[in-house]
């Protein structure tokens, strides 16, 4: 294999030249756009998170968003009325989204399908309602301020900057789109896909799809609660509207659009749609109609979203380069 | 190795089955046959955690089954495909073919993450065995299709190649020739005896007769729920009961 080097080489000098964008972008662009991309950022951890319940295990969560909100809070609240910084916020909003899905999961995930949907509806209603009538911790509908990002003292690293925010968002977001690109691709994702594929004849062949169900739910509420606590540190303003149901409503499109069954699908899903939406606002009042023109010549001509053209592109890519990509 | 001992099943007032009892010995080819409604997809569900029976019990290797749910009983080594045709129709047939080795390993999600020796072995063993499998059933070289793009006949091949991935002791093959022509009923009949070398018992709920009489160590007649005769297929060929149940009374008369 003579020219296996000269193709490693390439694909090394790919992955270099993104990176080396990513870390670029702020000494370019700063304010609003660099702004957008740290929302990016925070919902291609949720959308990854989702695309695993929905992508994989065919799960269809519309509560996803519970859980962000759920991770938003509790890091807010230990910030708040305790001190403790975002560092160990991110862990316990990880830790406390996963108990609740655990929890609202050991209800509900031995029968899955319909009642499943409006159950997960229904719970990231309740938890609105918690978030907005139990006053006296969340302040309700005034919302929680001054939730600040942390800091690293002894390096003299600040957070509250933008670009060093960017920094910190872009190497969660990757870890966390690492480690679940990790779990969907191993034999535990494997079984996410029996019961997404045919739960019945899983269950034939020894895969438990109520373990395997469960495991996916975890996992995602998990993700989604490390995306929660990142928003509230950054945006240092928390209020009920988080658990909107018009935040799973974008989610899902990007999770669908980018691309069922990946993970690199709503990565990007996520990216376009939280960029397309705010660059369309040069269209004023047509913003919303070109969105959803947008949304459907999509759906007719890349059905099996955004990763699709993302493969088309590869393709153009000499084989061996693509492999070695695929590899690392 | 497989005892049902006593099983009864009643929907409201119909039974479904109604005391039967039989076992199934060690690299034996039994199968169960009956008109329409006699019970055999029923007696499937009890065996497989289905469905629990509202009397008897069902015990493989001396362990009891009854009350455990199908992914228990397959780490039991009883495994079972469906008269309907199931497989995972958006999966290629390697990912198919694989999924029945995580029967009897399971991975947490840190080991997901950590990709440690034990989850990359595993991964490679059952890679290995997909392939394996894939060949013993005759869909070798397919690998990369699509599982829902298989004609029926070739599904019904790779359901044997996926429930074998779990690595049963006991195999239960719910009508695997329906709806073929001779030629592939022909392949699944031989391919039912080879499993035989690997030291796999089968039992089979077929209506190809020809099959049954061909590849049965010993039959189970059931009729209206009921077990009207067990036997060596000839014994069963001759009984005056199973020739009423499947032709009518009368029919003996006749010809005398």
């Amino acid at each position: 294999m003579a020219s296996s080097g000269a193709d490693r080489g390439k694909a090394r000098l790919v992955v270099a030249l993104g990176a080396a964008a990513v870390v670029a972008v702020p000494l370019v662009i700063g304010g609003y756009h660099l702004h957008l991309l740290i929302m990016a950022a925070i919902f291609a951890i949720l959308a990854a998170s989702l695309g695993l319940v929905i992508g994989y295990a065919g799960l269809l969560s519309l509560g996803h968003v519970a859980f962000f909100g759920i991770g938003a809070y509790t890091s807010a609240l230990l910030f708040l009325k305790f001190g403790i910084s975002m560092w160990w916020g991110l862990l316990a909003a990880a830790a406390l989204s996963s108990v609740m899905a655990f929890l609202l999961g050991a209800l509900i995930l031995r029968v899955r399908g319909n009642r499943f949907v409006i159950v997960t509806v229904a719970f990231a209603e309740i938890m609105r309602l918690i978030a907005h009538n139990w006053v006296d911790l969340t302040r309700g509908q005034m919302g929680l301020p001054g939730i600040l990002p942390p800091k690293i003292a002894f390096l003299g690293i600040d957070f509250n900057d933008k670009a060093s925010f960017y920094y910190l968002v872009v190497v969660i977001a990757f870890l966390c789109i690492w480690m679940l690109s990790r779990i969907a691709r191993s034999p535990l994702g494997w079984g996410f896909l029996a019961v997404r594929e045919n739960e019945t004849l899983g269950e034939s062949v020894g895969v438990s799809a109520y373990r395997h169900a469960m495991a996916v739910f975890v996992v995602g509420a998990f993700f989604a609660g490390i995306a929660g606590s990142l928003y509230a540190h950054y945006i240092n303003f928390i209020a009920p509207d988080l658990f909107y149901f018009s935040y799973t409503t974008i989610l899902l499109v990007m999770v669908v659009m980018g691309g069922l069954g990946t993970i690199a699908g709503p990565v990007i899903g996520a990216l376009v749609f939280t960029l397309v939406p705010e660059y369309l606002r040069v269209a004023s009042e047509y913003r919303l109609v070109f969105f959803g023109a947008i949304l459907i010549v999509g759906i007719l001509f890349v059905p099996r979203g955004l990763i699709e053209l993302w493969e088309r592109a590869l393709r153009a890519l000499p084989a061996r380069v693509r492999e070695l990509m695929a590899r690392g | 190795m497989l005892e049902v001992c006593n099983v009864s099943v009643t929907f409201g007032g119909l039974a479904a089955l109604s005391d039967v009892s039989f076992n199934v010995g060690a690299s034996e080819v039994a199968s169960v046959i009956g008109p329409n409604g006699a019970g055999k997809t029923t007696l499937f569900n009890v065996i497989t955690g289905f469905r629990r029976p509202t009397r008897g019990d069902v015990a493989f290797s001396g362990q009891p089954l009854v009350g455990r749910i199908p992914s228990d009983v397959a780490r039991a080594g009883v495994v079972r495909t469906f008269q309907k045709t199931e497989v995972f129709p958006g999966l290629t047939l390697f990912e198919c073919a694989r999924m029945g080795s995580l029967c009897h390993q399971r991975f947490t999600v840190w080991d997901a993450i950590a990709r440690g020796k034990r989850l990359r072995d595993f991964e490679r063993k059952a890679g290995e065995r997909a392939r394996e499998l894939l060949d013993f059933v005759g869909l070798g070289g397919k690998e990369k299709q699509l599982a829902g793009a298989l004609s029926y006949g070739e599904q019904r091949l790779l359901e044997v190649a996926v429930g074998l991935a779990a690595d049963p002791r006991l195999l239960l093959l719910d009508e695997p020739a329906s709806g073929m022509n001779p030629d592939e009923a022909e392949r699944m009949g031989s391919l039912i005896a080879k499993l035989r070398q690997r030291s796999i018992s089968v039992l089979l709920v077929e209506h190809n007769m020809a099959l049954v009489m061909d590849i049965s160590d010993r039959i189970i007649v059931l009729h209206h729920g009921v077990k009207i005769a067990e036997g060596t297929p000839d014994h069963v060929a001759n009984d005056r009961r199973v020739v009423e149940a499947y032709l009518g009374s009368g029919w003996g008369d006749a010809q005398g």
